[in-house]
C-alpha cells in the first residue's frame, strides 16, 4: 500500500522545486526590468506567474524525469549506504537539477534554456530548489515508512 | 474476352483524358507563374548566405566553412581557396557573405563568421581580394566584443550603405541578452563601421561615456536579415524572437528596439521574459509574428525581372519554411506566400543586379535554387 504513496510524493516534490524555480526565474527577469524602470506591480507580477506556470507543463515533466531519475539512483545507493532518507534525496534533488540545467547547456551549445541559472548565483538558488524538493520527498517516505 | 476487351479500352480512353486535363492545368499553372526555378544539382553544407558577381557566377558560404562558386553558364562548382577558418559550432560558422560597392574596381568581398573556441568566441568581419578562384589580402576589419561562452545568436548579416559604409548585425549571444540594453559591448546591436573599419564620425554613440563607438542601434535579438530600400533610404532588419516575438523593424540611427525590455515573444520555457510590449524611447516593429516564422534573411527587391516584386521584402523563414513577400501599401503591411515550389527550411535569398533570385535551403544537405524570367 505504501508503494502507491510513493508516485504521489514525486509528483508533489516535482510541483514545489519545479514552481519554485519559475518563482525564482520569474523574479530574476523582474528585477532587472525593475532596474530599467518598469514598474511591476502586485497584479503584474501575480499574472505573470500565472502565466508562467500554466506554460510550464513541459518543464514540470522535465522536472520529473530529473526527480525520477536521482529519486532511483539514491535508492540504489542508500541500499550499500543507509544514510538518512531527507539528507539523501535532498542531495539527489540538489545535484539532479543542477546536472538537468548544466545538460540543457550542453545539448544547446551553452545556451541556458532557463535564464535563471546564467549566474552562478541563479544556478546555486535553482539547484536548492532541488534540494527543498529532495528534502520533502524524504520527509513523506520517513513520515510513512514504520 | 469482348468485356475484356471493353473495360481495356475505357481505361485507356480515361487514361488519355486524364493526361490531357493533367497536360491542360500544367501548361496553365506554368503560364500563371512566368518564371523558372532551377536547382543546382548540387548539395551544399548548411549554406548561410551567396552573392552575386557582376558576371552573373554566384558565391555560396556553407556554415562549416567553405565558399563555393557556381559558374553562371555551366553550373560547375569551383571551391575558392584560402577562406579564413571559422568556429563551427552550433548555429556559429561562415556566414554572410557580401561584395564591396567598387567591386568591380577594387575586387574586394566581406565575410562574416564565429571565430575561436567553442566556450571563447565572436562575431568577426574580414574584407579579402578574390583573385583566380583564391582570397587574398584578407584584414579582419571589424571584431566583436566581448568573447562569448555560447556559440549562439551571432546575427552575422551584412549591409553597405549609400556612403560605403558596412552595416553589421550582432545578436545577443543568447546568454547575454540584457546587455543588448547597454552601450559598452557589441551584444544585441546593429554596427556601422567604414569599409576598412574604422568608426564613421558620424556614428550616433561616438563620444558617449562608456559607449562603443561602432554602435548605431540597440536592443536587439537575432537579427538574420537586413535590408536597404536605396530609393527611399530606409533600413530594415528582422530579428528571430524567443517563442513568438520575431519582428522586422525600420532601423534608425541611436534608437532602442527595445530586446529584452519589451517584446511580444516568451521564453522557450514558457516563462515570461518581459511583461511589456511597448514603452518610452523604445521602437516598436513594423510588423511582428506570433507564433514564430524564424526569419532567416531578407531582401528588398528592387531588380527588373520580377516587376511585381519591386518595392516589397522579401523574407525566407525557417518555420515552417517558405518565402515571403512582404508589401506594403498606404495604411497596412501585407504578407504573402511566394515561390511555393520551393520547400523546407529556407535560409537565405539574395538577388542580381538584373534582379533574378538565388534561394539557398538549410541544413547538410542544403540546396540552390536560381529563379528567374
Amino acid at each position: 500500500m505504501f508503494y502507491l504513496y510513493v508516485p504521489f510524493f514525486l509528483i508533489i516534490s516535482t510541483i514545489l522545486s519545479g514552481s519554485l524555480i519559475i518563482i525564482i526565474n520569474l523574479m530574476l527577469n523582474l528585477i532587472w526590468l525593475t532596474s530599467k524602470d518598469f514598474n511591476i506591480s502586485a497584479q503584474l507580477f501575480f499574472n505573470s506567474l500565472l502565466s508562467d506556470l500554466s506554460n510550464g507543463i513541459a518543464f514540470f515533466i522535465i522536472v520529473l524525469i530529473t526527480f525520477f531519475i536521482a529519486f532511483i539512483v539514491t535508492a540504489i545507493v542508500r541500499y550499500f549506504f543507509p544514510i538518512d532518507r531527507r539528507i539523501a534525496y535532498s542531495l539527489a534533488g540538489f545535484f539532479g537539477i543542477f546536472v538537468m540545467l548544466k545538460l540543457t547547456t550542453l545539448v544547446f551549445t551553452g545556451a541556458a534554456l532557463i535564464a535563471g541559472m546564467r549566474s552562478i548565483l541563479g544556478l546555486l538558488l535553482l539547484s536548492l530548489c532541488g534540494l527543498l524538493g529532495g528534502y520533502v520527498y524524504g520527509l513523506l517516505l520517513n513520515r510513512n515508512i514504520k | 474476352m469482348r468485356e475484356g476487351n471493353f473495360i481495356f479500352k475505357q481505361m485507356r480512353t480515361l487514361l488519355i483524358s486524364f493526361s490531357f486535363i493533367l497536360t491542360i492545368f500544367n501548361s496553365l499553372y506554368a503560364e500563371d507563374h512566368h518564371y523558372t526555378i532551377e536547382k543546382i544539382k548540387v548539395d551544399f553544407s548548411n549554406p548561410w548566405s551567396s552573392a552575386f558577381l557582376p558576371n552573373g557566377d554566384i558565391l555560396v558560404n556553407e556554415l562549416s566553412g567553405k565558399i563555393k562558386l557556381i559558374e553562371a553558364e555551366t553550373k560547375k562548382i569551383t571551391e575558392i581557396k584560402n577562406v579564413p577558418k571559422v568556429l563551427f559550432k552550433g548555429q556559429g560558422g561562415l556566414s554572410d557573405i557580401i561584395l564591396h560597392p567598387n567591386y568591380q574596381i577594387n575586387k574586394r568581398i566581406y565575410l562574416s563568421f564565429s571565430y575561436g573556441s567553442k566556450s571563447n568566441n565572436t562575431l568577426r568581419v574580414i574584407s579579402a581580394e578574390l583573385k583566380d578562384h583564391e582570397l587574398i589580402d584578407k584584414k579582419v576589419i571589424f571584431e566583436a566584443s566581448p568573447y562569448r561562452k555560447t556559440a549562439n545568436h551571432y546575427g552575422t548579416r551584412l549591409l553597405f550603405l549609400e556612403d560605403n559604409s558596412l552595416l553589421i548585425t550582432s545578436g545577443d549571444g543568447f546568454n547575454y541578452r540584457e546587455l543588448a540594453q547597454e552601450l559598452d559591448n557589441h551584444y544585441g546591436k546593429i554596427l556601422r563601421v567604414k569599409d576598412d573599419g574604422s568608426v564613421p564620425s558620424d556614428n550616433p554613440f561616438l563620444g558617449v561615456d562608456n559607449a562603443l563607438p561602432e554602435i548605431w542601434s540597440l536592443g536587439h535579438r537575432n537579427q538574420q536579415g537586413i535590408a536597404r530600400d536605396s530609393k527611399n533610404e530606409i533600413i530594415y532588419s528582422h530579428e528571430h524572437g524567443p517563442r513568438g516575438g520575431d519582428e522586422i523593424n525600420i532601423i534608425l540611427p541611436g534608437r532602442n528596439y527595445g530586446w529584452p525590455a519589451i517584446t511580444y515573444g516568451i521564453d522557450y520555457n514558457g516563462s515570461i521574459i518581459s511583461p511589456f510590449t511597448e514603452k518610452d524611447g523604445m521602437e516598436q516593429p513594423i510588423k511582428y509574428w506570433v507564433p514564430s516564422i524564424g526569419p532567416s534573411d531578407m531582401l528588398f527587391y528592387e531588380g527588373q525581372s520580377f516587376p511585381e516584386l519591386q518595392g516589397s521584402l522579401l523574407i525566407t523563414s525557417l518555420v515552417p519554411g517558405d518565402i515571403r513577400k512582404i508589401s506594403f501599401n498606404k495604411f497596412s503591411i501585407s504578407e504573402e506566400i511566394i515561390f511555393k515550389e520551393i520547400k523546407g527550411r529556407v535560409r537565405s535569398i539574395k538577388a542580381s543586379k538584373e534582379g533574378d533570385l538565388i534561394v539557398l535551403t538549410d541544413g547538410p544537405k542544403g540546396n540552390a535554387y536560381i529563379i528567374s524570367k
